[in-house]
């Protein structure tokens, strides 16, 4: 019997078929979507940007290599080329979707008002982690974040590995019960 | 649940169909980027909570060591140009760069907001280089490191802005030497910016007096100080950021039903969907450098053709301390004619020098009584000023 596709990692999902990619997508879109709202503040082209980086892990995906790190960092990479690129060319970047013929977003109210809230959700997660101490917001962003290893962020932080860890726990429970105080 | 089914649809097919075909893929691997890079770009997304983290770290850090005033060198300015020197690996010589630190208010309902931007491009080119920033709510009296942001330049090694307030009097680089923050009239009420123009191999030059050729690009590694050499304690303080909001489809309430409200005259607009403070439009006491309280927004189209569909939005600032004062200028450096402002239009060299931020995008705005009414999208600027006239804002303070 397969397993729930829930408890699947993203590895597994990119290496899966065609419907583990939509869960993968799903897991995935909104905090893409967010990324693009954030920096572009429009919300369609939010999800044109969003499509066209969904489209390049697509096309690479069974290049994906776990030692190189993790899926979603590699995604983070993807949207913020496809950004750069989009901005450097003062154009919404599309050339991947064209290649593998994915049809241009036709967007109407409902769904530009769902990016909306993608984003808002998104800008609650940061305020989260703006309301804990800032040493603990390092330590996960650190870790986290740029998926750091533990004694090289130690190194940097200019405290014991230990005290890492701990910063991390701690910040992750502090983010946990912003989050659930603020629905 | 997915926001975009549509496209869900389309990639699931498409997945279905590369693995039918099994082509090799064509594109160029996106190449996975480096720890540096990563943290650069999320520092670029994230930059006002993540540099003022390191900006308080560093002050935590800082040494009392005295220095000589003669070291001092002003910073580079919030905008102007910078032609790094060809590495010795670049083909063909490096064009010169433009580059602008902007502030404006934040925009989004029931928050009082700062929001920085950084956005360098090629001179004499319309497009732009790189773009980023970000906004921070409830910046109060205590917090006086606003936020920072570093954008790459491809090439060109990183451009890093920290906008700082009147208390910060210099930022000690790890040489100890200091950089005095450049004012501008496009950074508010006594925020000043201190800039580190990119470096193009192991040296850079640039254009002016005030530049700072070859400073280490890495924000985190400066240390602020108040005017008596003091380290500067910044607090964050983030409890409570927003107002109560509330959110409909369509047009919000009518005037008197909610404290801000929005109506426009021109019946070509059509309401898609609104936000507005529900509760007391209360303010701050305790805001640094006048900040601005967005009380209410309409999103507006106009036309039905998707290819000529206008889209604008429509927001209300209010001043954050006491919503009934007259609020300053929206656009930090703009220049009001007949109660009309836009961004970048006191800059040197009028609008067309304008460079709009990934946040900023072109935008006009109107003084309506004490508040000001911004209005964002469209086509044109002749078009964004009708909409702007054609909108009725009612304010309860």
């Amino acid at each position: 019997m397969p397993r729930d596709p829930r408890h699947r990692s993203d590895a597994e999902l990119l290496a899966g078929d065609a419907e583990d990619f939509g869960t993968l997508y799903r897991r995935h879109e909104d905090a893409v979507l967010a990324f693009f709202h954030r920096r572009t503040g429009r919300a369609d082209v939010a999800a044109d940007l969003t499509a066209e980086t969904f489209a390049r892990l697509l096309e690479s995906r069974r290049r994906f290599d776990a030692a190189q790190g993790e899926v979603g960092g590699w995604l983070h990479g993807i949207a913020r080329n496809v950004l750069l690129r989009s901005l450097e060319r003062g154009r919404v970047e599309d050339e991947v979707r064209r290649r593998l013929e994915l049809e241009p977003l036709r967007l109407d109210d409902a769904d530009l008002l769902q990016i909306d809230e993608a984003a808002s959700a998104s800008t609650r997660a940061a305020d989260a982690l703006a309301a804990i101490p800032p040493e603990h917001a390092e330590a996960i962003v650190g870790r986290i974040v740029d998926e750091r290893d533990y004694p090289a962020l130690a190194a940097e932080l200019g405290c014991s590995e230990s005290v890492v860890r701990q910063r991390v726990s701690r910040g992750l429970r502090r983010l946990r019960d912003h989050l659930e105080a603020r629905p | 649940m997915t926001r975009l089914p549509a496209l869900e649809r389309q990639l699931v097919a498409t997945a279905e169909r590369l693995d039918a075909t099994a082509t090799p893929a064509a594109a160029p691997s996106p190449a996975a980027p480096s720890r540096r890079r990563r943290l650069l770009a999320w520092i670029a997304g994230h930059s006002l909570l993540a540099l003022a983290g390191t900006g308080l770290a560093a002050a935590a850090v800082a040494t009392g060591s005295a220095l000589v005033l003669s070291d001092a060198q002003r910073s580079a300015p919030a905008s102007g140009t910078f032609r790094p020197r060809p590495d010795w690996a670049s083909q063909p010589p490096l064009p010169e760069q433009r580059y602008s630190v902007e502030m404006q208010p934040g925009l989004a309902v029931g928050r009082t907001s700062w929001c920085s931007s950084v956005t360098v491009r090629r001179a004499g080119s319309t497009a732009r280089g790189t773009g980023g920033g970000g906004c921070l709510a409830y910046v109060t009296d205590r917090d006086h490191l606003l936020g920072g942001s570093i954008q790459s330049v491809p090439g060109r090694g990183s451009l890093s802005a920290m906008i700082v307030d009147q208390t910060v009097a210099y930022a000690l680089r790890p040489d100890g030497t200091r950089i005095v923050p450049a004012r501008g009239r496009h950074l508010p009420n006594g925020w000043g910016v201190i800039v580190v123009l990119p470096r193009a191999g192991r040296a850079s030059s640039t254009r002016g007096t005030d530049a700072l050729p070859g400073l280490d690009d890495t924000l985190g590694r400066l240390r602020f100080r108040d005017a008596a050499g003091r380290p500067i304690t910044s607090r964050r303080i983030l409890h409570d950021p927003s107002l109560p909001v509330a959110r409909r489809r369509g047009l919000g309430p009518a005037a008197g039903a909610a404290p801000c409200t929005i109506r426009s005259s021109d019946p070509t607009l059509r309401p898609v969907a609104s936000a507005w403070v529900s509760g007391e439009l209360r303010g701050r006491p305790d805001l640094n450098g006048r900040a601005m309280l967005s009380c209410a927004t309409t999103g507006f189209r106009r036309g039905h053709a998707e290819h000529r569909v206008e889209r604008y939005q429509v927001v209300v600032l209010v001043d954050g301390e006491r919503p009934g004062r007259a609020a300053p200028m929206a656009f930090p450096g703009a220049t009001e004619r007949d109660g009309l402002a836009r961004p970048g239009l006191g800059m040197q060299g009028g609008p067309g020098d304008i460079l709009p931020g990934a946040l900023q995008r072109r935008a006009t705005s109107l003084r309506s009584g004490n508040a000001w009414i911004v209005v964002q999208g469209g086509a044109s600027r002749a078009r964004r000023d009708a909409v702007a006239r054609s909108i009725t804002v009612g304010v309860r303070p």
